[in-house]
């Protein structure tokens, strides 16, 4: 469920406007059942991490992105501070040093420019 | 009979050789594997050579030989390991064991907090989190400030990234070699290469999956100079040195690529392996000289 739960919500974080399940669909490809697409997207809602609004039978669907509209929830306070516990995990990235951070500075100009 | 002994050193020595120019000449993927199965069978090789000498100082001892009695008969005095020798690798092996359990202690503890992740969850933080949580079910955690900082498409590449670590179970590899290198600190350049190689392999999936190798580099880039609040703890850490090959390799997939490893380290580790596989050569070749001829 949870790598679903990702690519439904990449869908909903390029889209540019509400989604409903029947484009969600459309977007992944028809192999995923309607129901199931629909299960995701209420989980979303329920962790807080879309809005959605009456889209005539069915919800329409948007991904919250802006941190003020996060909204709490409970793994959210439970994992309160989480960062420095997390050192066995692969992270996304490590910290820096700074010949590190130049390097990357670097880098990243030339991505950019 | 002294392939035992050479064997750690070899595969230490091996290990970090291969560490450094392996990503010449593979992919991430075997990268991991391979040293993954170096640590191991170091590791392995270390134990028993220090299990071989504790065991062949312990049957110097009449109270320990006496108590097991086969001993005596196979050890005739002058063979077997100095006691001091026995000591030390009794107590080498004690340590280990200790560092090991430790290290499996401190992970579980770290990931209960986590145990009811299911998919994604964002948490309220200011430092660019995101890490991948394996397990049952698992999922992915990602800090408010990351998500909100970042363009659609570098989203895609965050969440690519570590949803790769979980469907490629890249949490076996690093915890079997954090495990090793905690047990055999001699290890832990080579536990580097493996993390190093993980992240290296969910990068190459990331872009596979966004369809866009800068975009991946630059997702890595941008969250790595995102101001932090909190110091990420050390021990686990790069010291900062992976980040930049990272998004080298993904930018210029075609110049070699390696994780920078301290020189300093790297003599340590190559002495602590020659130390180590040599201690007591002779008397552990007498040793297995008479375990053979049982």
């Amino acid at each position: 469920m949870g790598a679903l739960e990702a690519e439904v919500l990449d869908v909903l974080w390029r889209a540019e406007g509400p989604v409903t399940p029947a484009d969600v669909r459309a977007a992944l490809g028809t192999d995923l059942a309607y129901t199931t697409v629909m299960t995701i997207l209420v989980r979303l809602w329920e962790k807080g991490l879309t809005e959605r609004t009456k889209q005539g039978r069915a919800y329409a669907y948007t991904a919250v992105v802006s941190e003020s509209d996060l909204a709490a929830n409970r793994m959210r306070a439970a994992l309160a501070g989480t960062s420095d516990r997390a050192a066995t995990m692969s992270r996304f990235v490590d910290g820096l040093d700074k010949r590190e951070a130049a390097a990357l500075r670097a880098l990243l100009g030339e991505v950019d420019g | 009979m002294n392939l035992l002994l050479i064997a750690p050193l070899l595969l230490t020595v091996g290990g970090i050789v291969a560490g450094w120019f392996l990503p010449r000449f593979v992919s991430p993927a075997t990268c991991a594997r391979v040293l993954t199965l170096a640590v191991v069978l170091a590791a392995a090789s270390v134990s028993s050579a220090l299990l071989l000498v504790a065991m062949a100082a312990s049957s110097e001892l009449h109270t320990v030989s006496d108590a097991l009695g086969w001993c005596r008969a196979l050890y005739p005095g002058e063979h077997g390991a100095a006691p001091w020798a026995g000591a030390v690798s009794a107590a080498l092996l004690g340590f280990a064991t200790v560092r090991a359990v430790r290290y499996r202690r401190r992970v579980r503890a770290e990931h209960a907090p986590f145990a009811g992740i299911d998919g994604i969850e964002v948490v309220a933080s200011d430092d660019p989190i995101a890490f991948a949580v394996p397990g049952r079910p698992g999922g992915v955690v990602i800090g408010s400030a990351l998500l909100c900082q970042l363009e659609p498409n570098e989203r895609s590449a965050v969440l690519a990234h570590e949803n790769a670590h979980l469907r490629l179970n890249h949490h076996r590899y690093v915890h079997t070699v954090e495990v090793c290198a905690a047990a055999f600190p001699f290890l832990i350049p080579l536990a580097r290469q493996v993390r190093f190689a993980t992240e290296r392999w969910a990068d190459e999936a990331a872009a596979v999956e966004v369809g866009s190798r800068r975009t991946v580099a630059r997702a890595i880039a941008r969250v790595a100079l995102m101001p932090r609040g909190s110091q990420i703890a050390p021990s686990l850490a790069f010291s900062g040195r992976g980040t930049s090959a990272r998004v080298d390799a993904l930018l210029h997939p075609d110049n070699p690529h390696r994780l920078e490893v301290p020189v300093a380290a790297t003599v340590a580790t190559l002495l602590t392996a020659m130390a180590g596989s040599s201690v007591q050569v002779h008397h552990l070749a007498m040793f297995l000289v008479h375990a053979c001829r049982v």
